[in-house]
């Protein structure tokens, strides 16, 4: 028996933020999308296989964050619940925080996360938006746990020139960048407009 | 004196998890109507529940949980004060009844705890409960996320809590509980 603590027995209040190798990562996400590729018959069915998978993960993160913030608030607002999402979820999932968040003019219920480099389409070439569907999944488990219901979906949109890249180092720097829209139902926008009085 | 009903229930008020802890002096007098069928017809123990978790609670603790719930829902209407940090989460008394007090917590995510205790007159010893009761709550909740955290674990669809690690832990921890705080007559405080 080894001496050292398994990850299993470290408590959750006090995480430690130790890195999980990108190798490690890598296989085991590989094998994920193979196992639903293989089980699907068409991309859309694919990527709602990624996206159950990640709803999920997102229901849990939201139960383990809220317990490891000492401050106990339960976000009722799209916008906090939004920033929660893309500064805390994403710091304990990749690390950093989401690049921007954005509500879109167009439609007043939609909004976007944009992220330059997201790890599940990192090695990916052609379609990455179909290997992001796990992470709107999770986005999707996250709002659903909180009480928002909402659609989210994955696409990449081009990098216009001049806006900043951060790949990864050594890694060609990617063209385009993720983002992950996210469509509220009626009901949340109205209880968010009651709200606001 | 001691914790009789435990009840975890979830954010759409559906129940996961429902334990009653009967005294010692309560085992004899059947209380829950499972215990009547075990002697009687089944000597050698094939219908039987071996493990505690399978064992449904006596439908007067049922009331008891839906009048806490009930009372709960009040509170959570009527008060808007946020109280500091670590406290938001305890909501303390919810009310008595027959002789019991049944105490409350929520946590952020709309998880409630509910424990009812057995009345005791001393207004000291009741702080002193509550405030052990609030670590209890704590302990409560690092099992619950635990359990959640179990890939395996379906917390979506709400079912019930089967885990046995769970149950384990939370019959421990109510049973130290009782050790320190359970009958009164007992000196070990001292």
């Amino acid at each position: 028996m080894s001496k050292s603590t398994s990850i299993l027995d470290r408590p959750i209040l006090k995480p430690r933020t130790d890195q999980v190798s990108m190798s490690a990562y890598g296989y085991l996400y590989s094998e994920l999308v193979q196992y639903h590729q293989t089980r699907a018959s068409s991309i859309s069915e694919l990527e709602e296989r990624l996206a159950s998978s990640g709803y999920g993960v997102g229901f849990k993160i939201l139960e383990l964050l809220s317990y490891r913030n000492k401050d106990n608030r339960r976000e009722t607002r799209i916008m906090s619940i939004l920033q929660f999402i893309s500064s805390s979820v994403w710091k304990s999932l990749f690390g950093r925080a989401a690049d921007s968040l954005e509500k879109s003019i167009e439609h007043t219920d939609e909004y976007m996360i944009f992220d330059y480099n997201p790890i599940t389409s990192n090695f990916v070439s052609v379609n990455k938006a179909v290997s992001d569907a796990y992470i709107s999944g999770i986005i999707g488990g996250v709002l659903e746990g909180a009480g928002f219901t909402a659609r989210v979906s994955a696409h990449s949109v081009d990098i216009e020139e001049g806006e900043m890249k951060n790949g990864l180092i050594g890694m060609p720097s990617r063209k385009d960048k993720a983002v992950f829209l996210i469509k509220f139902s009626e009901k949340v926008l109205e209880r968010d407009a009651k709200l606001d009085r | 004196m001691s914790l009789s009903t435990f009840a975890v229930i979830g954010k759409d008020n559906s129940p996961l998890y429902l334990k009653e802890f009967p005294k010692e002096s309560e085992v004899s007098k059947t209380e829950t109507s499972q215990d009547t069928t075990d002697n009687q017809s089944d000597p050698f123990g094939f219908f039987e529940v071996k493990n505690e978790i399978n064992k449904t609670m006596s439908l007067k603790n049922k009331f008891l949980i839906h009048s806490a719930l009930d009372r709960f829902e009040e509170i959570e209407e009527s008060t808007e004060k946020q109280q500091s940090g670590a406290n938001k989460m305890w909501i303390g008394l919810l009310g008595s009844f027959d002789e019991k007090k049944v105490y409350g917590y929520v946590t952020s995510t709309r998880i409630k705890f509910f424990a009812s205790m057995d009345d005791v007159e001393d207004g000291n010893e009741q702080f002193v409960r509550e405030a052990a009761l609030k670590a209890l709550f704590a302990n409560v909740h690092e099992f619950y996320i635990q359990h959640m955290l179990n890939p395996f674990s379906d917390v979506r669809n709400e079912k019930k809590i089967v885990s046995e690690r769970f149950d384990l832990g939370i019959h421990d921890l109510i049973k130290s509980f009782n050790e320190n705080f359970g009958k009164q007559d007992n000196m070990s405080w001292m």
